[in-house]
């Protein structure tokens, strides 16, 4: 039983390489994890996380699950692809054990089996096998087939946006495309010359004139050969690193290995993330931002620059930090966090000082149920402010405005562009002007504010957005209104929806005063105003384009008012609105039985002054 | 509609302000018979609602009284409460489509639809609905001609006022990047007019630049300075309160000084800006004159040097303010050469 | 250039001297943030500023020390400022201010 020929080398070659560049560099990014987290890796690696990680490695790495529920056409040819070819890997290694009845033969034994052995008629179920192994074939080639149309025409797979290829990695792709063609060509002339075959090759076969096909059957197991090597050989080079990568990320991910602070995309757990991505481009569509910009800058590109060491210093900036994207990436990279690094280390030249910071001047107060906090953003809607305070008053709660004169900035901004440093420095100077007051609960009127007061303060009362507040005082039957029949359109604001996952009580509040409308982006799906403090460095112009789209989004359905519950938000839409926009407090509380509805562009006169003491 | 005399043209007008008065009356003049239509009861545009007018403070009654004697004499018949919504032309003939259902036939079209003022309900940082004390330029007219109370009481002594320019204009998130070109001077008017009212009280005026472009306007500004001792401060405001004694608390900034500042106030004039009061679309044929959007822009003329009162089509005319802001003196000009072209026009001397 | 005229040393001449080049630095902040070219320098972002109130933080004047050349005095100005926003949102033109002042307070004299 002959078992070897040189044709075998160049796949044998480039599989070996493979092995030992993904060795090296594998070592490499390891040993830039901390200490804590081999610890992590150390332990987690014989608990049931373990076993958690194969089965996700199987529901996510070849079968794509999260992608084929995003977009069906575009998972299903992900799973074709890399499902199709892991089952001819295992088809083939238990066919050869069968053959030899030895488990330990040659790698390149399993691989080209077929003109090793090419009539397999004596053996028992022989038709089995060749059953299960062409049907494998026939998969990965429908996969290559739905890849190869991908590129030429984007559209079939419900994708408008495919991702840009380097060199290197066309040259990945372009062997990619040849493996299974070329296997089914190599085992079809081999069946044309010696019999043998299953469905596919068989029937192949027949057109191949027998006499020509023992002429020239080594030249197509030489050329599959080599397009076997050439793709392990470009596959660390390449994006196809993201194949045994990210099921080395699910097991960090499911040992709890923890991000290390900075831009390190060539170390420990950055490096594992960036090289995770497949550029599958479900982050592209779903971008508010995706054909507004100039220059693109969604995360799978942005992702490949900091792979690639370039151009990620622009995009960096662009990005709205929206948090659409990572809602959806299938492979769950935590790109905000890079984001966060990466601005990091281009502005780690920046420098603030804050000393001069106010202190509280609280000596003596009265203590208040709810310390109200509007943020800087609020100051310029005193509207909802005051809509707020009237709410208050309406039901009875005592409450002290801190920030009615003068502000700190809460300090996300400051995270937003990096700048964690500074940012605590307020947080902390916040903090104690809080606690000063001694109220039993922080309510605040915006978002920003709202996510980075519950996730980093540590505060010792809880922390509620008004839209929460408000529901309370709803439900307690505090705040008593009819439902009329308006009809409402909620935006999430991207910082209360995604980042906070605070959908409920402001839909709740709408629902109890009119007729919430059902949008086809909204809750996880919401788009961003446009004016996210994420973005450093979108132009106006790409801003208001945003916007504008946001605004048709919202408006499809003629709703009577367009409602959100985030200053920024309200301030950005209602400028380019031809709808009115408000915030959910000023709905509430102009629904007051006492204040007749005024639901046109203009409002007539202040109904406020003389309410507010 | 109205009898058809083949010898003797006619024109529809779009806009019964200044400009489309002037035109009337001077195709009127010359035997062409007019159909001036507009969306309000009264003629008399905006010029109706101002009280006294830049640059000399002449009563605005007196020049209104010329423009509405002109129609008067030459019959020339007024649509009231008809607002124009589509003009479309077939055979030579123009039609003009009106909200309710109107059909008006004529041989030339000429728009003058003006301008509207911007809502300033958008800054709401300024406070516009929330306090009553403060008002829009355009208000403030209202308020000296009588028609509104004072917001603030008046018998007050060491009133104190803010005026704030350039509300809507030259503003990028507000979509419109031109300058409204008449609020500067207005501004002027207005704070002149205050200290007659009122000679103990004090005006400030917030400006981003001073544009005095017309006749004696530089000499106004300059009037105001050492006459009225108006205060002019260059730079923005931030934001208006309801200070303690239930007035206005503002805060701004002194850019020559690079200093913020803190004021109390009776009453704060926020300078609201000219934005179109028409967006034409063409769709199939025919001109719609939609309500105007974020970023919509004035009508613009075929050529500004040489076809500035043409829009597009032959026999279809542009003039006055809804070309972009312009004063009382310019649309009453460039009405009359307005009609001009379109005597002209039926002269066969244009196309 | 002579050290001395008519008495006087240069080095007490008040005047911005816009007759030398602009330094790379300034181009380089220019070039990253072109919409700092848009500023009228109408003091909206001031007027607005968290910060203004506390210190001498003047967004327009930053851009005026920029386009003048003035690197030295732009630093310790623009690390006052807290990233809010509130300027930004507002500004008339459009400038970029935050983005503006991350680069500003980069600037190494
Ligand atoms: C606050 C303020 C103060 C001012 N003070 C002065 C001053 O003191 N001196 C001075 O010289 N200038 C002043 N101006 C400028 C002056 O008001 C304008 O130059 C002038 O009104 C422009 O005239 P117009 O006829 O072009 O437009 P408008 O006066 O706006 O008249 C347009 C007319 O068209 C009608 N119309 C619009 N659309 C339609 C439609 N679709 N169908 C039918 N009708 C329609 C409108 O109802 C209106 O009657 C001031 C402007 C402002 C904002
Ligand atoms: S970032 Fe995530 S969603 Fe975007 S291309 Fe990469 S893997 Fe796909
Ligand atoms: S965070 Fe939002 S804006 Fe940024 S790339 Fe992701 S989806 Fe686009
Ligand atoms: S005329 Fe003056 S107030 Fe009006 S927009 Fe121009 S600069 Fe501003
Ligand atoms: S608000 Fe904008 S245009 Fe005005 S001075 Fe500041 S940066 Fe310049
Ligand atoms: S971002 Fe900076 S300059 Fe702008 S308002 Fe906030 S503190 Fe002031």
């Amino acid at each position: 039983m002959n078992q070897y020929h040189p044709f075998i080398l160049p796949f044998f070659i480039g599989f070996l390489a493979m092995l030992v560049i993904l060795f090296v560099r594998y070592a490499l990014w390891f040993r830039g994890f901390s200490k804590e987290n081999r610890k992590r890796i150390a332990v987690g690696l014989f608990t049931t996380q373990t076993l958690l990680a194969i089965k996700e490695v199987g529901a996510e790495a070849l079968l794509h699950l999260k992608i084929y529920r995003t977009n069906p056409v575009l998972g299903f040819m992900h799973m074709s692809l890399a499902f199709g070819w892991f089952l001819l890997i295992l088809g083939g290694k238990l066919e050869s054990w069968y053959f030899t009845g030895d488990f330990t033969n040659p790698v390149w034994y399993a691989i080209f089996l077929r003109y090793f052995e090419p009539d397999s008629t004596h053996l028992m179920y022989h038709g089995v096998f060749l059953f299960f192994m062409e049907l494998a074939l026939l998969m990965v080639l429908v996969g290559v087939a739905l890849a190869f149309t991908k590129r030429l025409k984007k559209s079939i797979l419900r994708i408008k946006n495919t991702t840009r290829h380097n060199f290197g990695n066309k040259m990945a792709l372009y062997a990619l495309w040849l493996i299974f063609p070329l296997r089914l060509l190599a085992e079809s002339v081999t069946t044309a010359a010696h019999g043998g075959g299953g469905f596919l090759t068989a029937s192949v076969g027949v057109l191949i004139p027998q006499s020509w096909a023992v002429e020239s059957e080594l030249y197509f197991w030489w050329a599959y050969s080599w397009s076997l090597g050439l793709f392990f050989l470009a596959l660390p080079f390449s994006r196809y690193l993201h194949i045994p990568t990210e099921m080395v990320l699910i097991f960090l991910r499911r040992w709890k290995i923890e991000p290390a602070s900075g831009f390190n995309p060539d170390k420990g757990l950055q490096a594992f993330e960036v090289h995770s991505c497949p550029g599958c481009g479900v982050c592209l569509d779903v971008c508010p931002a995706i054909n507004k910009t100039e220059i693109a800058f969604q995360s799978a590109y942005f992702v490949n620059q900091v792979r690639r060491g370039n151009g990620y210093e622009q995009t960096s900036g662009m990005c709205l930090n929206c948090g659409q994207c990572d809602e959806v990436c299938p492979v769950g990279i935590n790109l905000e966090n890079l984001r966060h690094q990466t601005r990091s280390k281009i502005f780690n030249q920046a420098s603030f000082n804050h000393s001069w910071m106010p202190g509280s001047m609280v000596f003596w107060r009265e203590t208040t149920e709810v310390v109200l906090f509007t943020g800087c953003m609020g100051r310029l809607n005193p509207q909802t402010t005051l809509a707020v305070k009237n709410l208050l008053n309406e039901a009875g709660v005592s409450f002290i405005h801190m920030d009615e004169e003068e502000s700190i900035c809460c300090g996300r901004p400051m995270m937003l562009a990096g700048a964690a440093e500074s940012a605590k420095k307020m947080m902390d100077r916040n903090r104690e002007n809080i606690l000063a007051y001694h109220s039993k609960v922080l309510v605040t009127t915006c978002p920003i504010c709202y996510k980075i007061f519950k996730d980093e303060y540590n505060l010792e009362i809880p922390v509620l957005h008004h839209s929460e507040y408000l529901w309370q005082l709803i439900d307690e039957g505090k705040i008593v209104r009819e439902k009329s029949a308006l009809q409402l359109a909620y935006h999430d604001p991207c910082d209360l929806g995604r980042g906070s996952s605070c959908y409920e009580p402001p839909r709740k509040v709408i629902d109890s005063v009119g007729q919430l409308q059902t949008l086809s982006r909204q809750r996880e799906k919401s788009l961003c105003c446009g004016n996210n403090l994420g973005s450093l460095s979108l132009s106006e112009n790409e801003r208001q384009n945003i916007t504008a789209n946001t605004l048709k989004v919202l408006t499809l359905d003629n709703p009577d008012v367009v409602v959100t519950a985030c200053p920024m938000c309200k301030k950005t839409l209602q400028r380019q609105s031809q709808v009115k926009v408000t915030d959910l407090a000023e709905l509430l509380w102009e629904t007051h039985p006492s204040n007749s509805l005024k639901f046109s562009k203009k409002i007539e006169k202040s109904r406020f002054l003389a309410e507010v003491k | 509609m109205s009898q058809k005399n083949n010898n003797i043209k006619q024109v529809a007008i779009i806009g019964a302000g200044p400009a489309g008065l002037q035109a009337a009356t001077v195709l009127s003049q010359n035997q062409v018979q007019v159909l001036l239509i507009d969306k309000q009861a009264k003629t008399g545009g905006h010029l109706e609602k101002w009280s006294h007018l830049f640059p000399d403070s002449r009563p605005s009654n007196e020049i209104l009284k010329v423009l509405q004697q002109g129609i008067q004499k030459e019959n020339i018949q007024f649509f009231k409460n008809k607002r124009v919504s589509k003009i479309s032309k077939s055979n030579g003939q123009w039609e003009l489509g009106t909200d309710d259902g109107l059909v008006i036939n004529s041989d030339a079209v000429v728009i003058a639809t003006g301008f509207n003022t911007f809502d300033a309900h958008q800054k709401e940082e300024y406070g516009y609905g929330i306090y009553p004390a403060v008002v829009t330029s355009e208000n403030l007219e209202s308020i000296f001609k009588g028609e509104t109370t004072w917001p603030f009481n008046s018998s007050g002594k060491d009133l104190r006022f803010g005026i704030v320019h350039c509300v809507g204009s030259r503003d990028a998130k507000c979509g419109n990047l031109y300058c409204s070109k008449v609020c500067c001077v207005t501004a002027v008017k207005q704070a002149i007019e205050l200290k007659k009212k009122f000679p103990g009280a004090t005006v400030y005026c917030f400006y981003m630049d001073m544009r005095m472009f017309g006749t004696g306007y530089e000499e106004l500004y300059q009037e105001a300075q050492t006459k009225y001792n108006i205060q002019f401060i260059r730079g923005r405001l931030s934001e208006a309160s309801p200070s303690q004694d239930n007035r206005l608390q503002v805060k701004a900034e002194d850019t020559l000084l690079g200093r913020p500042a803190k004021l109390t106030l009776d009453m704060l004039v926020l300078m609201v800006g000219m934005i179109p009061a028409v967006s034409l679309e063409m769709k199939n044929d025919a001109v719609y004159l939609n309500q105007p959007a974020y970023g919509s822009s004035f009508i613009t003329p075929d050529d500004v040097f040489l076809k500035m009162n043409h829009h597009q089509q032959a026999g279809l005319f542009i003039t006055g303010a809804c070309k972009g802001p312009a004063s009382i003196p310019e649309v009453l000009q460039d009405a009359k050469a307005t009609s001009i072209e379109v005597l002209n026009y039926f002269n066969n001397k244009i196309k | 250039m002579a050290g001395t005229k008519f008495g006087f040393f240069d080095a007490n001449v008040r005047s911005i001297n816009l007759d030398v080049e602009t330094p790379e630095t300034i181009e380089g902040v220019l070039h990253r943030e072109p919409s700092l070219l848009k500023c009228i320098g109408c003091g909206n972002c001031a007027a607005m500023c968290t910060a203004g109130h506390f210190t001498d933080l003047r967004f327009y004047r930053l851009n005026l020390y920029l386009k003048r050349g003035l690197v030295n005095e732009i630093r310790k100005e623009a690390q006052n400022c807290m990233l809010c926003g509130k300027c930004q949102l507002t500004c008339p033109r459009g400038v970029n201010i935050r983005h503006a002042i991350l680069l500003m307070s980069s600037i190494r004299p």
